[in-house]
């Protein structure tokens, strides 16, 4: 047959084999790497916990929370200056060389689940002109790609002729963070970008959501850990760890998208109604409050089916956001201007 | 144990072989040109193997229109030019080589005939036929070495492709004791390059008057081709490594454009 | 030929070649039919009739390596040997994002395959598979606030919620497994099968 013709010699037998063998279980070893392409990398985080003073509320007692018109498109940039002079004005936070973050949320590609690029712009565009320095940062839901994400949706190249970096928070390595008065978490892992900045604003769309009712400005600060921590969320008790996370990344500033909302659900598959209306604050828990009693307004007179509806004043993430004390969730500590 | 010097052509044929398979590897990111020593994909522009292209046909009872020219292309460069793929492009060829230095010194059978390499090249193309069954596992030695690369580099992950080699790796030793006997004797795409070239250019002649016979190209000629008669039909499996040139020490061997 | 007539071809040596290649051909004969499973694996979008995919498949790698998402790895013998290295949809490494996604546009696995085993074809007419759901695992289904699976998945009214729950239709369900990439549960109550799946009949 095939193989009588020569006899080799036994050590050259062996030495043929052996170096086979080895490649083969050389590659299976190294086969558990992960390659160079990988949208979810695993967290290998530093593991010393550090200790995150939660961000205070700056006046405690009473919030103020701005509401304002458009009537179109156009006036987008005049109409979020107005909301945010309303409540005091971006100067108040905002101070010349201060690292600002702006958060936008961008689930998917999906453009009408993200804020209107037009006013991340001009956020970005406000903040700059008293002095920061800003960078738009975001981490996508699980299973989609926050770069493509960003610059699907518009937002890339708006902030970025506004004049601000974009850039996306899953190339970095997380930190991990201890939670200090928190009722289900008790360290989470955080994008070393949101925890040096000095300002976070939070920019969500105004939207519904099939498991927490809606998703405005403190759910919007999901985006701020990496996907596995997404993940963990749910197998707790999600409501709570959203309020147990913002007790760590409260956001100076919540500048609510409603120039179109998203009714009956969400956050994709909802329907859009254009609402024409800005909302801010910087309390983002009474933001949250008041936007999600406007939701409700809006869904009344767009005729959703009681079927769909909801109770802006039993929303379980923003009732235990406001027992942790992240901001006021009641609507009589509230003026709405 | 012979250790051989590696010759400059033995270096320029690694370096060769290396850039064509960091360059297919490398694809996504410069965008170029996808492909394996399998088939390629240059936007509308496609080539072939042709063991592959003829499974291909065979297998499926039909002549495949839109590959039917990316086909015979690569036919016809095999025709014009022989075995050159197999120095020059196939990293199992290289590896093989690799191993040469491993071998104990060879007696020489040059100009010896196999049938083996047909019997298995005829028992693939009718198995093709008769069951359908065209897996392409050992039939392109570029191609599993290629997509091993690629597996690893960016998934992490290895396959069959790896399990093949070491088969590939392990009958080279199991069968002769020179340098390529899976390129001489077994594999089944260098038996159809090596039956197809029929006017193969570039192939190394000697001449007779200057010829002492010392048959030091026969030894080192990892084929193990009667090199001294030069016959035509003989020079069919030559894969142009140019091993002979390098070593003649009186400069009788030479290249021939037919 | 010169290799028949410059040599002394005894029949004996003539016989002996003839066998070797009748073995050579019943182990390729064994090897086709063995392992051979019933069920289909999950193809990248655009692929033809199972039957043929396996033969025109080159094996070439071109669609693993355009893959964005890292959906499409090569299979070994799972499926048989007649489909081992062909490419196949795994979303445990990455969702098909065929529908919504980086290659909404144009799939760029069909556009790149060289032999026509994968094909361009419109993105409403692509259906990978079907997604089943383990009502044991999912965490929706225990009492958690968990609808990952519906928020993500990018093709409407293909999983609805009924009391805080998923449900999945499955006529509307293209296959690209977002849902089960996105799915934080562990072990992975979702599973993508060849159920339904829309292939493409092959003429030359």
């Amino acid at each position: 047959m095939l193989f009588t013709r020569y006899k080799i010699n036994r050590r050259d037998y062996v030495k043929y084999v052996g170096i086979s063998a080895l490649a083969g279980a050389l590659g299976m070893f190294l086969g558990r790497f992960k390659g160079w392409r990988s949208d979810n990398p695993s967290p290998s985080a530093i593991e010393t916990p550090t200790q995150i003073q939660p961000r205070k509320p700056s006046r405690i007692g009473e919030s103020v929370v701005s509401i304002v018109r458009l009537d179109s498109d156009d006036e987008i940039e005049r109409v979020v200056r107005k909301s945010l002079d309303a409540i005091g004005g971006l100067g108040k936070l905002v101070s010349p060389g201060k690292r600002v973050l702006v958060k936008p949320a961008v689930l998917t590609s999906d453009k009408y689940c993200a804020p209107d690029p037009r006013v991340v712009a001009a956020v970005v565009k406000l903040a700059r002109e008293v002095g920061g320095e800003v960078t738009v940062a975001e981490s996508s839901g699980r299973g989609s790609s926050t770069a493509y994400n960003l610059s699907h949706v518009g937002i890339k190249s708006a902030a970025e002729e506004a004049g601000a970096e974009v850039k996306s928070l899953d190339d970095e390595k997380p930190i991990r963070v201890e939670v200090p008065s928190s009722v289900s978490l008790r360290e989470v892992l955080v994008y070393p970008t949101v925890l040096n900045s000095d300002v976070l604003i939070s920019v969500p769309r105004l939207k519904r959501h099939i498991s927490t009712t809606v998703t405005i400005s403190l759910k919007n600060m999901m985006g701020t850990i990496p996907n596995s921590e997404k993940g963990r969320f749910h197998t707790l008790d999600l409501s709570q760890s959203i309020a147990d996370l913002n007790t760590v990344i409260r956001p100076n500033l919540s500048i609510i998208d409603g120039t179109s909302a998203m009714v009956r659900t969400g956050p994709t598959g909802g329907d859009m109604v254009k609402s024409k209306i800005i909302i801010a604050s910087e309390d983002p828990v009474a933001a949250d409050r008041v936007a999600s009693w406007k939701l409700q307004e809006i869904e009344d007179e767009v005729g959703v089916s009681p079927h769909h509806r909801f109770d802006a004043a039993n929303i379980r993430h923003i009732l235990a956001s406001g027992e942790l004390g992240v901001g006021n969730c009641n609507l009589e500590s509230i003026r709405i201007i | 144990m012979v250790c051989l010097k590696p010759s400059r052509f033995l270096v320029l044929r690694i370096i060769t072989v290396t850039s064509i398979s960091l360059f297919f590897v490398s694809a996504p990111l410069h965008k170029i040109l996808y492909g394996t020593g399998s088939a390629l994909n240059l936007g509308t522009f496609k080539l072939i193997s042709p063991l592959d292209w003829l499974l291909l046909n065979l297998g499926s009872g039909k002549i495949v229109l839109d590959l039917l020219l990316p086909g015979l292309i690569v036919i016809f460069i095999v025709i014009m030019f022989g075995r050159f793929f197999c120095s020059w492009v196939c990293p199992a060829g290289i590896i093989l080589d690799y191993m040469n230095r491993f071998t104990e010194s060879r007696r020489r059978i040059s100009g010896t005939q196999s049938l083996e390499k047909h019997v298995i090249l005829s028992a693939i193309l009718l198995a093709g036929i008769l069951f359908r069954f065209t897996a392409p596992y050992f039939y392109s030695p570029p191609g599993i070495v290629h997509r091993i690369l690629i597996q690893y580099l960016t998934r992490g992950i290895v396959g069959v492709d790896l399990a093949a080699l070491s088969l590939i790796i392990i009958s080279n030793g199991l069968v002769g004791r020179y340098g390529r006997t899976w390129c001489r004797n077994i594999c089944p795409l260098g038996t159809l390059t090596g039956s197809l070239s029929i006017v193969n250019l570039f192939r190394p002649k000697v001449e007779i008057d200057r010829c002492i016979e010392c048959f030091r190209c026969e030894d080192v000629c990892p084929m193990q081709i009667h090199l001294v008669k030069s016959d035509r039909w003989g020079m069919m499996s030559c894969t142009k490594c140019f091993e002979c040139l390098e070593i003649c020490p009186v400069k009788a061997v030479r290249l021939v454009l037919n | 030929m010169k290799i028949f007539s410059g040599e002394k071809i005894v029949r004996r040596s003539f016989i002996k070649h003839l066998v070797e290649g009748a073995i050579i051909i019943g182990c390729l004969n064994f090897a086709s039919t063995a392992a051979s499973s019933s069920n289909e694996p999950v193809r990248p979008p655009g692929s033809v009739e199972e039957k043929y995919f396996n033969l025109l498949c080159v094996r070439c790698g071109i669609c693993l390596q355009v893959c964005p998402t890292g959906a499409i790895s090569l299979s070994g013998f799972e499926y048989g040997a007649r489909a081992a290295n062909t490419p196949v949809i795994n979303p445990l490494c990455g969702p098909c994002e065929f529908y919504r996604g980086r290659c909404e546009g144009e799939m760029r696995c069909s556009r790149r395959c060289p032999t026509g085993a994968l094909r361009q074809i419109g993105r409403d007419e692509v259906k990978l598979g079907t997604v089943h759901l383990n009502k044991e695992y999912c965490l929706a289904h225990r009492g958690f606030e968990c609808m990952v699976c519906a928020e993500m998945c990018p093709v409407p009214g293909a999983i609805t919620v009924q009391e805080r729950k998923p449900v999945f239709n499955k006529d509307e369900c293209v296959g690209c497994g977002t849902c089960l990439y996105a799915c934080p549960a562990e072990p992975k109550p979702l599973q993508l099968t060849s159920e339904g799946a829309r292939r493409i009949k092959w003429f030359v």
